[in-house]
C-alpha cells in the first residue's frame, strides 16, 4: 500500500506572554495564599497543615503528570492509532514528572515528622510500627522514590526524544516504523516497571499516612485517580489548544473518544472505590473500618466534619460523569466536556483531601488557604512546564506511522 | 390490499451500491430499502434513515430495572420480613443492595432492548423472509425501489445499469410481506 | 477508513465475500470429519462420567465428597470459580474489545462467546449440587416465605452470585444469539436440504439484511457491549466477594475484586487459545485466525498474567505490612505449609510462565502457545485451589486443622464438566458458524477485495 501524502503544515504552539502571565498570577496567588495561611492559621497545627497541603498539591499534580507518560506508553503498547493526533499533549504533561517527584521528595525530607506519624519518636514504642520499620524508614523511602521517579522520567524523556527523532526522518524511511518499534519496546519496559513500582509509590506516599491501616486495593485506587485525572487534564489541554486555533486535526471524533475514557474510567474509579468500601464495611474489622469512620461515614447519625466531603466524593466523581456523559452527543460538545473535566479534577482533589487529612489532622482539618495555595502553586507550575514544553516543537507528530490513521479517525462501532 | 411491486438492482460490490444510492438520492428516486450481507456504513445517510431511539429506550429500561429491584429488596428485607443476620442493616441498606440493583439494571436493559429491537424490526422466530436473491445474505447487495410510488421505471432501470448493477429484478410480494417498515 | 501499512492484514488469502461465506460454512454444510467424531465421542464419554458422578452425589449424598468440617468448600467452589473465570473471555472479547475497537476480535469472538455460555453452564453445576438437596434449588430465588424457605437474604454475597451468574448467563446468551442472527440467515439461504432450511429459518427470525434493521442492530449491539462490560466485571467481582466479605485471613483482602477479574480474563484467554489453536487447524480457519490473532491473544495473556502476579505480590506484601499475625500466618502457610506445591505451581504457571510471551518468536509458534495455554489453565485452577483450601484447612482452632483430599466422585465431576464443555463446543462447531461471517466481511478492507480490483481496472484507476 502506498503512503498517502499528508498535507500538513508544521504547527507550533505560541506560548504567549498573556498565557504566561495568567499562570504566573496563579502561582503568585498560590504563594500568597500559603503566606496568608501562615498568618491566619492557629499555631498548634500550622506546620502540620502546611506540609500536608504541600504533599497533597504535589502528589496531585505528580499523578496527573505521570498519567501523561503512562498514556503515551499504553498507546504504544496497545498499538493504538487514534490518539496520535494529540500525542504531544500527554508527552508534554509527562515532562513535569521530575519536578513533581523532586518536590515530593523535598517535602518529605523537610516535613516528614508533620506528615508521617511513623517518622516520629512515638513510633519507636509502637510494636506495629516497629514491625513495619524495615519498609517504612527514611532511607528506603527516599531511595526507592528517587529511583522510581528517575525511571519514570527517563522513559518519558526517551519516548519523547525518539518521537522527535522520528519526525525528522525524511524520504524513503518516513513512516517506515523503525523508531516506532523502538518506542514500543521502550513502552513495554516502561509500563512493566510502572506497574510494579507504582503500588510502592502509593503505599509509601499515601497509605503510610495512616500507618496502622492497610488495604490491598489501595494502589489500584491511586492508579484510578491518576488515570481519570490525567485523561481529564489531557482533554482540557486539548480543548484549550483547539480554542486557540491549534490542533485542527483533532476532530470531534477524538474528543468523543477522550470523553468515553473520562466516562469509563470514572466508572472504573467508582468500582474500585466501592470494592474497597464494601469489603471493609462488610467485614467490619475495627482496624480496617476506622479508615471510613474517620472519613465521616459508619456513623451516619453522627456526621463528622468529613461527611459532606465523603458524599461529595461520590457525587462529583461518579454521579456527575455518569449522568452528564452517558449520552454520546454530550461527549461531542466542548463546553460540556470542559465542565465535566473541571468537575472531575475538583472531585479527585477532594478525593485526595479525604485520603490525606482525616488520618492526620482529623478533627482539626478544614479547607483553608494552605490547601488552595499549595494546589494553585503546583498546578500552576505543572501547566507552565506542560505548555512550555508544547511550545518547544511541532504540535503534531509528523513522522508517526499512525498519524494518517488518526487524522481520519472516526467513532464507529 | 394489493401486492407490493419492487424494482431491485442487484450489485456485487458495496462501493457501487453506495454510489447508486447516492445517485438515487440526487435524481430523486426514493429507495425503499437496501439488503446487504453486512452493515454498509454511509448507506444510511443516502437512504435518509433516521437515527434509532433505541438507546433512549435502553436508558429507560435500565432505570426501570434499577428502581424495581431497589423497591423489591427494600420490601423483602425491610417491610415484609426483616431478619437480623450478622447485624447487617436491612433497612435501606445502600451498600449491600448495590450488586443486585446493578444486575437487575443490566438484565432489564439487555432483554427489553433486544425485545424492542425485534418487535420494531418485525423479527420473530420462524418468519419466512421475502428475499430478492438467496445470496443477499452472503455476497449480493440489493437496492429495492418501490415500483408503485416511483413511476419512471425506465429511468430507474437505466440508472441502476449505469451504476453497475449486475442484474435488475422485478419482484412482487404478497400484501403481508415481511419487508413492511 | 484508513489503516497504516504497518498493521497486519486481519484476513489473509485475498478472500471475496462469497469465499468467506463458503469457508466459514464448510464445516456446517459437510458431514463431520473423523477428527470431529473422535473428539465428540471422547467428550461424550466424559459427559457420561459427569452424569454418573452427579447421580452418586445426589443419590448417596455429599459424604461422597472430600469436604470436611474445616474445609467445607473445596473442589466444588474451586471448579465453580475456575469455570466462571473461563467464561469471562467471551464477553470480554465481544464487549470490551468492541468498545476498544480491536478489530482482531472479529475472528475469535463467536467461539469465545460460545465458550462463555458453556463454561457458565459447567460452573453452575457446582453450587447447585453443593446445595445437597438439588430439588430445593429454587429456594435461592426471591420467593415469599410460604414457598419453603424464608425470603432470601440480600445482605449475602452468595445471593448476589445467584443474580450475577444468572444475569450473566442470560445476557451472554442473548448477546451471542444477536450476533448469530445474520449468520444463521446466511446459512439458511445456503442450505440445500429442507430440514436444514426449516431449522435455520426458525432461528434466523426472518432476517433479510435490511439496511434499516442493520442500523438498529448495530446500535443494539453497542448498547449490549456497553452494559456487558460492567456486567462482566461485576460477575467476577461478586464471585470474589463470596470470599472477601468474610473475615478469614487470606480471603478478606480488598484487592480481590479487580484481581479476580484480571485472573478471569487471564484464564479465559488461556482457554480460548487452547481451543482456537486446534480449531484453526482442524477447521481450516488459518486465513481467519491468523498467527497475528494468536500473537495478540498471547499479549493479553502476558499482560493479565503479570497483573495477577502483581496482585499476588501485593497480597503477600500487605499481609506482612498489616502486622496482623493471622494474616501473616495464612500467607506463610500458603507458600511453605502443607500445600506449598499448589502455591508454587500457581506462581510458576501464572506469573513466571507467561513471561515467555515477551518474545515474538514464541508468540507466533502455535505449538508453544498451545502448551502455554494448558499451563495457564492449570495455573489458574491452582490459584483458586490455593486461595480456598489453604485458607480453610488451618483455621483459628488448631484442633480442627485438617488436610483436604478430593474423592473419586469429585474428580469425576470435575473431569465430567470438561465433557459437558467440549460436547457443547463440538456441537456448536458443527451446527453454527464459529466465526462471525457478517462481521468478518465488514472489516475486509474495501479497496483490497478481488471485486474492487476488477472495478478499478474497469475504471482505469481513475480514482487513484
Amino acid at each position: 500500500m502506498e503512503n498517502h501524502q499528508i498535507e500538513l503544515t508544521q504547527e507550533r504552539f505560541d506560548f504567549t506572554s498573556k498565557m504566561k502571565n495568567v499562570i504566573f498570577m496563579a502561582i503568585a496567588a498560590g504563594i500568597l495564599f500559603t503566606v496568608l495561611g501562615f498568618v491566619t492559621e492557629s499555631a498548634e497545627f500550622k506546620m502540620k497543615h502546611f506540609w500536608l497541603s504541600m504533599l497533597m498539591g504535589a502528589y496531585y499534580t505528580f499523578l496527573i503528570s505521570l498519567a501523561g507518560s503512562v498514556f503515551v506508553g499504553i498507546n504504544y503498547l496497545a498499538n493504538a492509532g487514534w490518539s496520535v493526533a494529540f500525542k504531544r499533549v500527554p508527552e508534554a504533561m509527562g515532562q513535569y514528572v521530575i519536578i513533581g517527584g523532586a518536590a515530593l521528595i523535598a517535602i518529605f525530607l523537610l516535613g516528614n515528622h508533620d506528615i508521617y506519624h511513623w517518622m516520629g519518636e512515638e513510633a519507636k514504642n509502637d510494636p506495629v510500627l516497629v514491625g513495619k520499620s524495615s519498609f517504612l524508614n527514611m532511607g528506603f523511602f527516599v531511595a526507592s522514590s528517587a529511583i522510581f521517579f528517575g525511571l519514570y522520567f527517563f522513559f518519558t524523556r526517551k519516548l519523547r526524544a525518539l518521537s522527535l527523532k522520528e519526525d525528522s526522518i525524511e524520504g524513503q524511511d518516513k513512516f517506515g516504523g523503525k523508531i516506532f518499534h523502538t518506542c514500543r519496546r521502550y513502552s513495554n519496559v516502561f509500563i512493566a516497571i510502572f506497574g510494579f513500582t507504582f503500588p510502592v509509590v502509593a503505599w509509601e506516599w499515601m497509605m503510610s499516612i495512616d500507618p496502622h491501616w492497610y488495604s490491598t486495593i489501595y494502589s489500584v485506587y491511586n492508579f484510578a485517580i491518576l488515570w481519570v485525572c490525567g485523561i481529564s487534564t489531557m482533554a482540557l489541554i486539548v480543548l484549550f489548544l483547539k480554542r486557540h486555533g491549534y490542533l485542527s486535526i483533532v476532530s470531534k471524533e477524538h474528543m468523543h473518544d477522550l470523553g468515553k475514557m473520562m466516562f469509563a474510567f470514572s466508572i472504573f474509579w467508582t468500582y474500585i472505590w466501592l470494592s474497597q468500601y464494601l469489603l471493609i464495611w462488610y467485614a467490619n474489622i475495627p482496624e480496617e473500618s476506622i479508615y471510613f469512620t474517620q472519613r465521616g461515614v459508619g456513623t451516619a447519625t453522627e456526621p463528622n466534619n468529613f461527611t459532606l466531603q465523603f458524599w461529595l466524593n461520590l457525587g462529583l466523581n461518579f454521579l456527575c460523569p455518569l449522568l452528564i456523559f452517558m449520552s454520546s452527543t454530550a461527549k461531542r460538545k466542548p463546553n460540556v466536556m470542559a465542565t465535566l473535566g473541571a468537575i472531575i479534577l475538583i472531585g479527585h482533589w477532594n478525593d485526595l483531601y479525604l485520603m490525606v487529612m482525616p488520618g492526620t489532622l482529623g478533627e482539626n482539618a478544614h479547607i483553608g488557604f494552605f490547601e488552595i495555595g499549595a494546589t494553585l502553586l503546583f498546578f500552576g507550575i505543572f501547566i507552565y512546564v506542560t505548555l512550555a514544553s508544547l511550545a518547544k516543537q511541532n504540535l503534531i507528530t509528523m513522522g508517526h506511522p499512525y498519524l494518517e490513521e488518526s487524522i481520519h479517525h472516526e467513532v464507529t462501532p | 390490499m394489493k401486492p407490493t411491486k419492487f424494482i431491485a438492482g442487484v450489485f456485487d460490490d458495496p462501493v457501487l451500491l453506495l454510489r447508486a444510492a447516492k445517485k438515487a438520492k440526487e435524481t430523486g428516486i426514493k429507495v425503499y430499502d437496501c439488503y446487504t450481507p453486512f452493515a454498509v456504513h454511509g448507506l444510511d445517510k443516502h437512504l435518509g434513515i433516521k437515527r434509532t431511539r433505541l438507546s433512549i429506550a435502553a436508558f429507560l429500561y435500565g432505570c426501570t430495572g434499577f428502581v424495581l429491584s431497589f423497591i423489591l429488596q427494600n420490601y423483602i428485607s425491610w417491610v415484609d420480613w426483616p431478619i437480623n443476620i450478622g447485624g447487617k442493616p436491612n433497612t435501606f441498606a445502600l451498600v449491600t443492595f448495590v450488586p443486585v440493583c446493578f444486575e437487575s439494571t443490566v438484565l432489564c436493559t439487555a432483554l427489553l432492548t433486544i425485545f424492542t429491537f425485534w418487535a420494531k424490526s418485525r423479527m420473530f422466530h420462524g418468519v419466512i423472509p421475502d428475499l430478492f436473491d438467496n445470496r443477499q445474505t452472503s455476497d449480493l447487495f440489493i437496492m429495492a425501489i418501490d415500483a408503485d410510488s416511483n413511476k419512471n421505471h425506465d429511468a430507474i432501470e437505466s440508472m441502476l445499469k449505469q451504476e453497475g448493477a449486475i442484474d435488475i429484478r422485478k419482484k412482487e410480494f404478497a400484501s403481508n410481506h415481511s419487508l413492511i417498515q | 477508513m484508513i489503516e497504516s501499512h504497518l498493521r497486519e492484514r486481519l484476513i489473509t488469502g485475498d478472500k471475496s465475500y462469497g469465499q468467506i461465506s463458503e469457508d466459514i460454512c464448510r464445516p456446517i454444510e459437510n458431514p463431520p470429519t473423523k477428527a470431529w467424531w473422535a473428539g465428540f465421542s471422547l467428550s461424550f464419554v466424559f459427559l457420561c462420567i459427569l452424569g454418573l458422578s452427579l447421580s452418586v452425589s445426589v443419590g448417596i449424598g455429599l459424604g461422597m465428597w472430600g469436604i470436611n468440617k474445616s474445609v467445607g468448600w473445596a473442589w466444588d467452589i474451586t471448579n465453580f470459580v475456575f469455570w466462571v473465570g473461563i467464561g469471562h473471555a467471551g464477553t470480554l472479547i465481544s464487549a470490551i474489545l468492541l468498545l476498544f475497537r480491536q478489530k482482531w476480535r472479529m475472528s475469535i469472538n463467536r467461539s469465545a462467546e460460545a465458550m462463555t455460555i458453556f463454561a457458565v453452564m459447567c460452573a453452575a453445576i457446582f453450587p447447585v449440587f453443593h446445595m445437597g438437596r438439588v430439588w430445593d434449588g429454587f429456594w435461592a430465588l426471591p420467593l415469599p416465605n410460604n414457598f419453603g424457605s424464608l425470603w432470601v437474604n440480600f445482605n449475602s454475597p452468595l445471593l448476589w452470585d445467584v443474580f450475577a451468574i444468572s444475569t450473566y448467563f442470560t445476557v451472554s446468551i442473548f448477546f451471542w444469539y444477536m450476533g448469530l442472527i445474520p449468520d444463521i440467515a446466511t446459512v439458511r439461504d445456503r442450505a440445500k436440504t429442507k430440514t436444514a432450511k426449516w431449522a435455520y429459518n426458525l432461528f434466523a427470525m426472518g432476517w433479510n439484511g435490511s439496511m434499516r434493521t442493520w442500523m438498529r442492530y448495530e446500535i443494539v449491539c453497542l448498547i449490549l457491549a456497553g452494559i456487558s462490560t460492567p456486567l462482566v466485571l461485576s460477575v467476577h467481582t461478586i464471585v470474589s466477594m463470596d470470599f472477601a466479605t468474610s473475615v478469614i485471613p487470606g480471603w478478606h483482602t480488598t484487592i480481590f475484586p479487580p484481581y479476580f477479574v484480571a485472573g478471569a480474563i487471564f484464564s479465559g484467554f488461556g482457554m480460548v487459545l487452547t481451543l482456537l489453536v486446534i480449531a484453526r487447524k482442524v477447521m481450516n480457519y488459518e486465513d481467519y485466525i491468523t498467527i497475528h490473532h494468536l500473537d495478540a491473544m498471547c499479549k493479553v495473556v502476558m499482560l493479565t498474567g503479570t497483573i495477577v502476579g502483581c496482585a499476588y505480590i501485593t497480597e503477600f506484601f500487605v499481609a506482612w505490612y498489616s502486622g496482623v499475625e493471622y494474616e501473616q500466618y495464612a500467607f506463610k502457610n500458603r507458600a511453605f505449609g502443607d500445600y506449598w506445591w499448589a502455591y508454587w505451581t500457581m506462581m510458576t504457571c501464572n506469573l513466571v510462565a507467561p513471561q515467555v510471551f515477551w518474545f515474538k518468536k514464541i508468540r507466533q509458534n502455535p505449538t508453544i502457545i498451545f502448551i502455554m495455554s494448558i499451563i495457564v489453565n492449570i495455573g489458574m485452577w491452582f490459584e483458586r485451589f490455593v486461595i480456598i483450601v489453604t485458607s480453610l484447612h488451618r483455621d483459628y482452632i488448631p484442633s480442627s486443622w485438617t488436610y483436604y483430599r478430593p474423592t473419586i466422585t469429585e474428580i469425576g465431576i470435575f473431569l465430567g464438566t470438561f465433557g459437558l464443555f467440549f460436547t457443547c463446543y463440538f456441537l456448536f462447531c458443527k451446527f453454527l458458524p464459529s466465526i462471525s461471517i457478517a462481521e468478518t466481511k465488514a472489516i475486509m478492507p474495501i479497496d483490497q477485495l478481488p471485486i474492487a480490483k476488477e472495478r478499478m481496472k474497469k475504471e482505469g484507476h481513475s480514482h487513484h
